[in-house]
């Protein structure tokens, strides 16, 4: 007979025999979650009402620059802060307007700013002028964003995560007479050039990272597979991005390739960026000349059947490799996209001895730089000491390295001093070497 | 002492090594599905990451977000897809149930598949109430809702476990009561 006891039992017996594959493959990808999160919260794909609330001390004043009823038309440039700011901004190919602006209350150390879900994603500038040697700094969650630095500047806008943030603005020996203000731009409504989902509300982008869009497409709403060719001229390596939302629980979007089953499956997000070009995967070798077939489809888990779902929207898409360079046994893109805007390869510097970790130091660096590292051997993280606000959430990235792999951590910002070093997560040896990006500056950007 | 920068992420990993094969066999319990399990498992430990700095008791947050999460799929999941597995109120006849104590793995088998069949809710308190052993007050806190909701669920559990064609005589509300004057 069955009794409370019997429900203990059999509770303990299936939990007894769970067959765990290992915690540390878990971390690894757990992080890989986070750092995709991050990445879209941060992608020019989100919803934010580019509505502002003011919570905390510091914020003077809300509301169009210049007055007004309501948000300045996009026009010609404006005075924000003391300087001249763009009415229109591009990033990564998607054009945002001038919205609204946030002036910041210099007698006080920090102003925080929070943004709420919206219908329209929204892009941030700081914005400052007479520093008078001073710094502020934009903290999006612990990272920090963007900062000003010297007599001031008009820091290129940062795309604001889609499910709503708080920002802060940390202002660090400022003069009386410095202003800080943001500039907060809405995106416009054309969706960027490129292959866009039916009502637009994805799309992969004709460029990423200056490589052509080889082919892509979406379902309609509701599809759950589809296929799309593309053609290739030369043996080339390719990148394959897959864009899915679905209602459904335990939903994975699978990706085949010509006859390969399986090239790539993961969960399918219920709130997917926007744009779909942000993260990608590659076979390990290059595809030959000709015509190429990609599958996506929908299944219950990563392994389970075909899943109806009448909100699923599925896309898949193909892009050219871009040009790489060997770190440490590990190939890094010379050019990558991160926080809407490009950045190229600016220094790789050795990171290891023997297999032990080596402290290397960047000095008052002049600008923002991207910091990632490549590694082979272990399970290995990279450890970020120094730096002033917004450097909270850097050195948080362990990948498997156990075959050689590479990673973008996050951004320094400019003017700190950071003593950086790679960890393995048991102390096992391992080879990498630390790498830094600087920032691309378009002509047309005007914009540090 | 104040934490230094990159502390925070280091604890979490340190927590993930050491606490989260635990949190896996919840989650088995919960989802039924070892794939499901491990992706409810690292959806709840990522959006734990961005709060860690925040929480004081990172393992019962944790766990929180895992219910939460998987009582958000499930509900999804019930509705969208398994539309016929919710149990009437009132069953046909029972077939004969197991009633030689030699048959007590199949017993358990058919308990096991018969809790599967319940509300996501209902398998949440069953699982925090019986396997992790919360108390009816800690397990209302965790789910987020009233301790009477907590013992309603419960006796709505056994209840429905009583009436599944696959069992036997199920236990009782008596039982339940009594295990709760322990708690």
């Amino acid at each position: 007979m069955s009794t409370v006891d019997d429900l203990r039992s059999t509770l303990e017996d299936r939990a007894r025999a769970v067959d765990d594959p290992g915690a540390s493959p878990r971390v690894v990808a757990v992080h890989e979650r986070v750092r995709g999160l991050r990445r879209r919260r941060r992608a020019a794909a989100g919803a934010l009402a580019a509505v502002v609330v003011a919570a905390g001390v510091g914020l003077a004043a809300l509301g169009p620059v210049g007055g007004g009823d309501g948000p300045a038309p996009a026009e010609g440039p404006r005075t924000l802060a003391g300087q001249e700011v763009p009415a229109t901004v591009s990033l990564l190919g998607v054009r945002y307007d001038f919205e609204t602006a946030v002036e910041v209350d210099v007698s006080e150390g920090t102003a925080r700013v929070s943004f709420e879900p919206g219908e329209q994603p929204v892009a941030v500038s700081l914005v400052a002028s007479g520093l008078d040697g001073g710094t502020a700094t934009l903290v999006d969650s612990g990272d920090g964003v963007a900062r000003s630095l010297g007599a001031g500047s008009v820091e290129r806008p940062v795309p604001l995560p889609s499910s709503g943030t708080s920002l802060r603005v940390v202002l660090d020996d400022v003069g009386p007479d410095a202003q800080v203000a943001l500039a907060v731009y809405q995106r416009g409504d054309e969706p960027p050039a490129g292959v866009v989902a039916p009502g637009g509300d994805a799309w992969f982008r004709a460029e990423r990272a200056g490589e052509p869009l080889l082919g892509g497409g979406f379902t309609d709403p509701g599809g759950n597979e589809l296929q799309v060719r593309f053609e290739l001229d030369e043996r080339q390596r390719v990148r394959f991005s897959s864009y899915c939302t679905a209602d459904a629980p335990g939903a994975w979007v699978n990706i085949d390739i010509d006859d390969q089953p399986g090239f790539s499956r993961t969960s399918c997000d219920e709130d997917a960026p926007a744009d779909a070009s942000g993260s990608w995967g590659s076979p390990a070798g290059p595809l030959g000349a000709g015509t190429h077939t990609m599958r996506v489809y929908l299944t219950r888990g990563s392994e389970g059947p075909l899943l109806e779902d009448p909100d699923a929207l599925l896309g898949v898409a193909a892009y050219a490799e871009p040009e790489t360079v060997e770190v440490a046994e590990a190939e890094m893109d010379r050019v990558i996209e991160v926080d809407g805007r490009l950045w190229e390869l600016d220094a790789a510097l050795p990171a290891t001895r023997d297999g032990e970790p080596v402290a290397r130091r960047v000095e008052s660096s002049p600008g923002p730089r991207v910091v990632g590292f490549a590694a082979r051997g272990g399970i290995v993280g990279l450890r970020v000491e120094g730096g002033g606000a917004g450097s909270r959430g850097l050195g948080s990235s362990l990948i498997d390295a156990r075959g050689g792999a590479s990673t973008i951590v996050g951004t320094l910002l400019g003017g700190d001093d950071y003593e950086l070093s790679l960890r393995e997560d048991r102390g096992r040896p391992t080879q990498g070497t630390i790498v830094l990006y600087r920032p691309v500056f378009a002509a047309a950007d005007g914009q540090r | 002492m104040a934490p230094r920068p990159g502390d925070a992420p280091v604890v979490f990993d340190e927590f993930v090594l050491a606490r989260s094969s635990s949190l896996l066999r919840t989650a088995y319990l919960l989802t039924h599905d070892h794939a499901l399990a491990e992706d409810l498992l690292q959806t709840a430990l990522a959006k734990a990451w961005f709060a860690w700095e925040r929480i004081d008791q990172h393992e019962a947050y944790v766990r929180r977000i895992l219910v939460t999460t998987y009582a958000t799929w499930w509900r999804r999941r019930w509705n969208g897809e398994h539309p016929t597995d919710e149990l009437p109120e009132t069953g046909g006849p029972h077939p004969p149930g197991p009633t030689d104590p030699g048959d007590a793995v199949g017993q358990r088998h058919d308990l096991w598949s018969a809790m599967e069949r319940l509300p996501r809710r209902q398998r949440a308190v069953v699982v925090l109430r019986y396997f992790e052993d919360l108390t009816e007050a800690q397990t209302a806190q965790v789910l987020g809702c009233s301790v009477g909701t907590v013992k309603s669920q419960a006796s709505k559990a056994f209840a429905k476990l009583r009436i599944d064609p696959s069992l036997a005589p199920v236990p009782s509300t008596t039982s339940v009561t009594e295990t709760e004057d322990r708690s």
